[in-house]
């Protein structure tokens, strides 16, 4: 029995080793939703990878220059072949190539890989110009293409049917895996999601009826409410002012609620709602407001002070893009930057970070109630960035010095409550709160929720919004709120 | 009594594979080369893991000290050479496209404050970041992992053409080796 429990021990021991041993990888998924309406217009999809490795001696103990394979797998009934021409890689470089599978030679020094396995062979790893790019296009099945526009189109005419979530028509898978002899040392996926963009939702149902909306975005609405099948929870209806929603009933013990999201406007959450009846001629009415503006505060020890001030201006920019085109309702404004490079104390604290937030904020400077960033050379620890939390929820720093395009904006989405989404399933490599990375451009609008909702969020905390409120962690997917992964690109 | 015996040896077996495990690595390149496709896939991530996180709260720097002199030459060739050419294209492709589209939000929104920059700045700036990013976290693992083959590699760079901050991050690796513990 004794020798059981051991073994049992040694087992939790070993368990709780592996897990403490786990590198946290940044995701290579890449998500994109696509309108059927308009591949019908131009049926292909453009697609664009480079040639190489993902760190610059390819992998620890790899065999050294070498060519380089591509595994490459595609797959999807609305997929029909991809046609690759290459940047930087000579016609006598392209027929050296070795083909397996599905991929040949076609006119035009064009490589043609159709659906299934491929195997590319011979791949220069790298050339003095730069790395071999492939850029290509999807070609799409026409006669999937045509079934699929047919399906939709009597969809969207049948003004009894209403607009219905079910909007997925079709998805193409297309992944990478680029080796150096036997290692892995670059992958890439790509998920294209086909789906019905425009129409329905006519004839005899129920509507939210958006008012006073800034601009003519096609709203994102979230439906909680009780159908005949039982109760709903995030139904994801898109359009814009008069949203049909079918036949919602009377509430009964369902959650009603409605959460809209638009480009230009805030987010409003109706809740609970109560003009639903068993007809299907109901109006849920939604006075929508401007988009909320969030003061910030900047406080630049990094010099030189031009420099850093159009890296500051860049930040807060690509800020109001990123958060207002994927309708999470906020921007920030007014910024208020202040030249702290001559501080007889920023010399010290340029490679600062949480753990000096006393002296940041005596010796530099702090603005209560709103968002304070501090423009540093590298943020301690080697950071680019960082948001105090705890004790400093409106102190967060940006590593002047190797930060990126979307660091503030990142640094401002944990101060808005988000953690990361690096291994969270469902979510792309492209989403704003993935630690790592450099092609950052979505926010889910189960993040929009948070960020507009939750009373951790310093939109809130600081008093920027006012309305109801939840607690809703990343993690916490219920009636009241959304999966974290609801929505992944919401635009 | 036996049985505690029996548990104890296996609680000693399993500390020492711990111990090895964490413990400073043995010499090597060699060592490198014998790691399993795997086990490289493994390493690979974990560097670039670090070389990439925001804010590295989730034992990134650990993972790469973890792998120890088998990461050595990988941290050696990114301090001199920064990104390796296919990812600097990905992140100057969605530079590009950023700056672009940067560029039409700002026609339809001109209250906001816009982006004051040429797109070949804009571009210059962050990527000039991305090298440096590499080459400062390179030089921190490779003075966390310390030995002669770090070090090595950490004087030479500072013979090459760094830019001033990243000149300054290596020195002071250095300086954090060089001086007792």
């Amino acid at each position: 029995m004794k020798l059981r429990t051991a073994i049992f021990a040694l087992l939790v021991l070993v368990i709780a080793f592996v897990a403490q041993s786990q590198t946290f990888v940044i995701p290579s998924i890449y998500m994109a939703y696509l309108c059927i309406e308009d591949l019908v217009a131009v049926p292909e999809i453009p697609i664009w990878h480079p040639v190489g490795c993902e760190i610059v001696d390819c992998c620890p103990g790899c065999p050294g220059p070498g060519e380089i394979d591509w595994s490459i797998k595609i797959s999807g009934d609305p997929a029909e072949r991809v046609v690759f021409e290459f940047e930087r890689l000579p016609a006598e470089g392209l027929k050296k190539l070795s083909l397996k599978g599905n991929a040949k030679l076609v006119e035009g020094n064009r490589l043609e890989v159709g659906v299934g396995e491929s195997l590319i062979s011979g791949f220069p790893a790298d050339t003095r110009q730069g790395p071999v790019l492939a850029r290509g296009r999807i070609v799409l099945n026409k006669t999937w293409l045509s079934e699929a526009a047919g399906r939709s189109r009597s969809v969207a005419e049948d003004k009894a049917q209403p607009q219905s979530d079910n909007r997925n028509l079709g998805k193409i898978e297309v992944s990478i895996v680029q080796s150096l002899g036997k290692v892995a040392v670059r992958e890439y996926q790509q998920l294209y999601f086909i789906i019905r963009c425009r129409g329905g939702g006519g004839g005899s149902q129920d509507f939210v009826r958006l008012s006073n909306m800034n601009g003519t975005d096609s709203a994102t609405i979230l439906l909680d409410g009780r159908r005949s099948t039982g109760c709903v929870d995030d139904e994801v209806r898109r359009a814009s002012p008069n949203v049909g929603v079918g036949n919602v009933l009377t509430n009964q013990n369902c959650n009603t609620e409605t959460a809209v999201f638009a480009q230009n406007n805030a987010m409003q959450l109706a809740t609970p709602v109560n003009v639903w009846t068993s007809a299907a001629t109901d109006t849920e009415n939604v006075n929508m407001r401007p988009v909320i503006q969030v003061p910030v505060t900047v406080w630049i020890l990094q010099g030189p002070l031009a420099q850093t001030q159009a890296q500051v201006n860049n930040d807060i920019a690509r800020a109001n893009q990123l958060y207002n085109t994927m309708q999470a309702g906020v921007g920030f404004s007014p910024v208020t930057i202040n030249n702290a490079t001559a501080n007889p104390n920023a010399a010290g604290l340029l490679n600062g970070g949480c753990g000096n937030a006393a002296q940041f904020s005596q010796q530099i400077g702090f603005t209560n109630g709103q968002l304070n960033v501090y423009y540093i050379s590298v943020v301690a620890g080697g950071n680019r960035g960082q948001w105090c939390g705890g004790g400093n929820p409106n102190m967060m720093f940006v590593g002047a010095s190797i930060s990126d395009n979307e660091s503030l904006s990142h640094e401002v989405g944990h101060a808005f409550s988000l953690g990361h989404t690096n291994g969270i399933a469902g979510i792309p490599a492209t989403n704003l709160m993935v630690t790592g990375g450099v092609n950052r451009n979505s926010i889910t609008t189960g993040q929009c929720f948070r960020i507009d909702v939750n009373s951790n969020s310093q939109l809130n905390a600081n008093g920027n919004r006012n309305g109801p409120t939840r607690n809703c962690p990343d993690a916490t997917t219920s009636n009241t709120c959304p999966s974290l992964a609801l929505d992944v690109l919401p635009k | 009594m036996k049985n505690l015996r029996i548990t104890s040896m296996i609680l000693m077996v399993f500390c020492a594979c711990v111990a090895g495990c964490k413990g400073q690595p043995s010499s090597s390149e060699t060592q490198s080369e014998k790691l399993s496709p795997e086990q490289a896939i493994a390493a690979r991530q974990a560097i670039v893991a670090w070389l990439e996180c925001e804010e590295c709260t989730s034992g990134e720097l650990e993972a790469v000290v973890k792998l120890g002199s088998t990461a050595v030459p990988s941290l050696a060739a990114t301090l001199r050479s920064g990104p390796p050419p296919s990812s600097r294209e990905i992140q100057r492709e969605h530079l590009v496209q950023t700056y672009r589209g940067m560029e039409a939000y700002a026609k339809t929104h001109p209250r906001e404050s816009g982006i004051k920059m040429s797109e070949e700045e804009y571009v210059r700036l962050y990527s000039e970041n991305y090298v440096a990013l590499y080459q400062i976290r390179a030089a921190r693992a490779l003075g966390s992992i310390g030995g002669e083959q770090s070090r090595n590699s950490l004087t030479d760079a500072l013979n090459t053409s760094l830019r001033e901050d990243v000149r300054t991050s290596v020195k002071e690796t250095l300086q954090k080796m060089n001086s007792p513990r």
